[in-house]
């Protein structure tokens, strides 16, 4: 009896505390330690430019298991291939081993880079992200206090922490068409060390894609990825390892019917960054990529020279050395940042092996070495405004009397912030170069082709409460040598606008809507092209049960096609450590497609294009355990 | 707004900063909750969490876990420390990982992070154990045992 009396009177006890303390209940408490916790990682520096943020809740209830499974929900961008089946966001299409490299790609702050083969978007694009914690996307300009070269797009991932994960996590995928994919995860901190490794295998088996032959075209894929760090306060290390044995869809055949072709890809990346005082900070990176090609079909390939080749066997190795030297502090109302960064990008060696030569080829252009010079200012104008200079300069070095570049960058920018509104705007001049192996292999004859330039103005308004945000971005661009063209070196101008929606109507109930319109003006032989993406996805969750739903709607006035790419998943958690789920991707086959250009080796005039989705239709079974 | 300014100079290792507001008002909720006491005496060792908790005036941070009335265990080094410790038998252990919760029969509950979101859990026995009683608005966090 005594025992129930206490009980009674510490419970009114306790409900007086609570209620004099707080009136906002345990629910309404959780849910704004959640939202506030993802938003107050350090990384997540809105100044950088225009920022889509994929939280770790956000990247949960996706469901998503690839860095694919991000890119392809983005506005504007999203994700393509190109006629090798790789990542290539920005492909057109057409026989360019590699478009994308005005896209970058970062891990903890680190840029992973394929050096002469561009960007690492290549063999990053499609990474299992099990290891990952939120992943930024930051689009025109970024800060150039983040980047050695630049960049349209910057991909940040960020890896997951033992303050958050501490312990292991074993995953198993089977999918509908046999592909399967196994990672082991673990991470701990011990006397302020923290580290983690990521172990994760996939056996890719893709949609064939019909060539009119009985031979189609196959994309399946062998990787096994290993990522590991270990830091302290003041220091990181590395370690990340990709070993890829891929099938090339079309690879170099002009009619897409290769009798042979298939690339493997071994890439390490190696980096260590130390916090020197509370203001210098250093960083070195190592990139090595090892490539051996094997194409082959029964007309000769689409290889530059007039030598006609029917079989093309390649090994290159190349490394690329980054390093870099940063200050940032804060004096008064100024915020500077300014350092040097620098990198080396070598081809190491190259063998050939085609109809005609047989052994190690002497490439005279084998280096590119870039040194950049940056100085960044932000001064607080008053407590809730900010405004932004930034200044680049980059010197382009190539040897074998190829041209050398000088790139001169700008950005002036205005930020202002309240508590529920915000407004930023950007002005900025940008310049690019193709990377060194396009250069090098291009169909084109000038290998000195002129950097790109970019001016453009861009602007975001934001409007957010307790449960939502509304955002709407414009972006208006001027290009002189698009680089994605160089065919026929074109001036360029485009209009895009993004608006975001997010909603969180509880702490188990989210909405979220991307949508964006672009107008490219003026494009070749067409005219002015409009394309509307969107994306919209709804997740719930009930008890033990977790739904997604998400859906990516595409459509181009240049086709004038519908493409509707839906995924969806439901996961039991069975357990604190265990949950099964089951995801559908591209559940109406409708999902938007690229074009594959053929050449008919007989009349030399083109083909139909292959219209290739790099969505697959499929079903996925997941069982996930924690240790 | 200054907290602009103060983003910016934050290095990218103190990937977890907590957020102090919201961190807050979640703590000294629960530490009320528990202690049934407005102002709570919290033992910690995580540089994160004294940095939240330093200088509220509802979370009173002291030196020696003896005289605590909650010892909030972050770490595995911590765990060790405090799991065959003799403290005074009000001691309240609550922890940050689900992972010492189970490992631990003394921690009566934890506030911890799965798949991005935050998780409050506490174990019935071992409420019962330390005599404590939640309010009807936690009955969902309770479970009978892991």
């Amino acid at each position: 009896m005594r025992h129930k009396v206490l009980k009674i009177k510490s419970l009114f006890l306790c409900m007086g505390i609570i209620s004099s303390v707080y009136g906002e209940d345990i629910d309404t408490l959780l849910n704004d330690f959640s939202q506030k916790n993802a938003l107050s990682q350090s990384t997540i520096d809105k100044n950088k430019g225009h920022l889509l943020l994929y939280t770790r809740e956000r990247l949960e209830n996706m469901h998503a298991k690839t860095l694919k499974d991000v890119l392809k929900t983005i506005p504007v961008l999203q994700y393509t291939e190109n006629r090798y089946g790789l990542p290539d966001p920005l492909s057109m299409g057409g026989a360019a081993p590699y478009s994308s490299n005005l896209l970058r790609l970062y891990i903890d702050g680190v840029e992973i880079t394929q050096g002469w083969m561009g960007s690492g978007v290549i063999q990053y694009g499609d990474i299992n992200i099990d290891f990952v914690d939120h992943i930024e996307l930051y689009a025109i300009p970024p800060s150039f206090a983040a980047s050695v070269e630049p960049a349209y797009m910057t991909i940040f991932i960020y890896s997951k922490t033992p303050e958050r994960d501490s312990g292991g996590q074993l995953s198993l995928i089977v999918g509908s068409r046999g592909e399967n994919t196994q990672t082991l995860n673990y991470g701990d901190e011990k006397d302020g060390v923290s580290y983690m490794v990521n172990l994760s295998h996939t056996v890719e088996k893709r949609k064939k894609v019909d060539n009119d032959t009985v031979r189609p075209l196959s994309r399946n894929y062998d990787r096994t990825q290993i990522f590991s760090y270990v830091k302290t306060d003041n220091q990181s290390f590395h370690l990340q390892l990709i070993n890829k044995k891929s099938d090339t869809l079309a690879g170099l055949s002009y009619d897409a019917t290769p009798l042979v072709s298939q690339m493997n890809n071994l890439n390490v990346h190696v980096d260590y960054s130390i916090q020197l005082s509370e203001v210098w900070k250093a960083q070195f990176a190592y990139d090595y990529l090892n490539t051996d090609l094997d194409q082959e079909d029964n007309i000769p390939l689409i290889t530059s020279g007039a030598t006609l080749n029917t079989f093309l066997r390649t090994k290159t190795k190349n490394s690329t050395y980054s390093a870099e030297l940063t200050y940032s502090n804060v004096i008064g109302k100024h915020h500077i940042a300014l350092g040097a960064k620098g990198r080396v990008k070598k081809l190491d060696s190259l063998y050939l092996e085609n109809n005609v030569y047989n052994g190690d080829f002497s490439s005279a252009f084998n280096k590119e070495t870039i040194l950049s010079l940056f100085f960044q200012e932000q001064y607080e104008l008053s407590s809730n405004e900010l405004l932004t200079l930034g200044v680049k300069y980059s010197n382009i070095s190539r040897n074998a009397l190829f041209d050398d570049d000088n790139l001169f960058q700008l950005r002036l920018g205005y930020l202002y912030n309240d508590d529920t509104w915000s407004y930023k705007a950007y002005l900025f001049r940008n310049m690019f170069t193709i990377d060194p192996f396009s250069r090098y292999f291009s169909l084109n004859p000038f290998k000195n082709i002129e950097p790109q330039v970019t001016v453009g103005i861009t602007q975001e308004f934001s409007y957010s409460n307790k449960d939502s945000e509304i955002r709407l971005m414009m972006f208006f661009l001027k290009e002189k040598d698009n680089l994605l063209d160089i065919q026929s070196i074109e001036n360029t101008e485009s209009l895009v606008n993004v608006l975001t929606y997010d909603y969180t109507i509880d702490k188990e109930t989210q909405f979220n809507l991307q949508f964006s319109y672009s107008r490219y003006f003026d494009v070749v032989n067409i005219g002015d092209v409009d394309a509307y993406n969107s994306y919209l996805m709804f997740s719930k969750s009930y008890g033990d049960l977790d739904i997604y739903n998400g859906l990516v709607w595409n459509y181009r006035t240049y086709d004038k096609k519908h493409h509707f790419d839906w995924t969806s998943s439901i996961s039991w958690n069975a357990s604190e450590d265990l949950t099964f789920t089951l995801k559908g991707e591209n559940l109406l086959n409708k999902a938007k497609t690229y074009d594959i250009f053929r050449i008919n080796p007989l009349t030399g005039s083109f083909m139909d294009p292959l219209k290739v989705s790099p969505i697959d239709q499929r079903i996925m079974l997941e069982m996930e355990y924690l240790f | 707004m200054r907290l602009i300014l103060i983003v910016f100079i934050m290095s990218h290792w103190q990937l977890y900063a907590l957020d102090k507001v919201s961190t807050l008002k979640i703590y000294h909720h629960l530490f009320s909750v528990l202690t049934h006491k407005e102002k709570a005496l919290v033992y910690v060792k995580d540089k994160a969490y004294i940095n939240v908790f330093k200088g509220s005036k509802k979370i009173l941070l002291v030196s020696s876990p003896m005289k605590a009335e909650v010892i909030l265990i972050t770490d595995e080094s911590m765990l060790n420390e405090f799991k065959d410790m003799d403290l005074p038998k009000k001691s309240i252990f609550l922890t940050t990982n689900y992972r010492y919760l189970k490992r631990c029969n003394k921690i009566i509950g934890a506030l911890y992070w799965r798949k991005g979101r935050s998780q409050l859990l506490f174990i019935k026995k071992r409420l019962e154990h330390s005599n404590i009683v939640l309010p009807s608005a936690y009955q969902k966090f309770i479970i009978e045992e892991l």
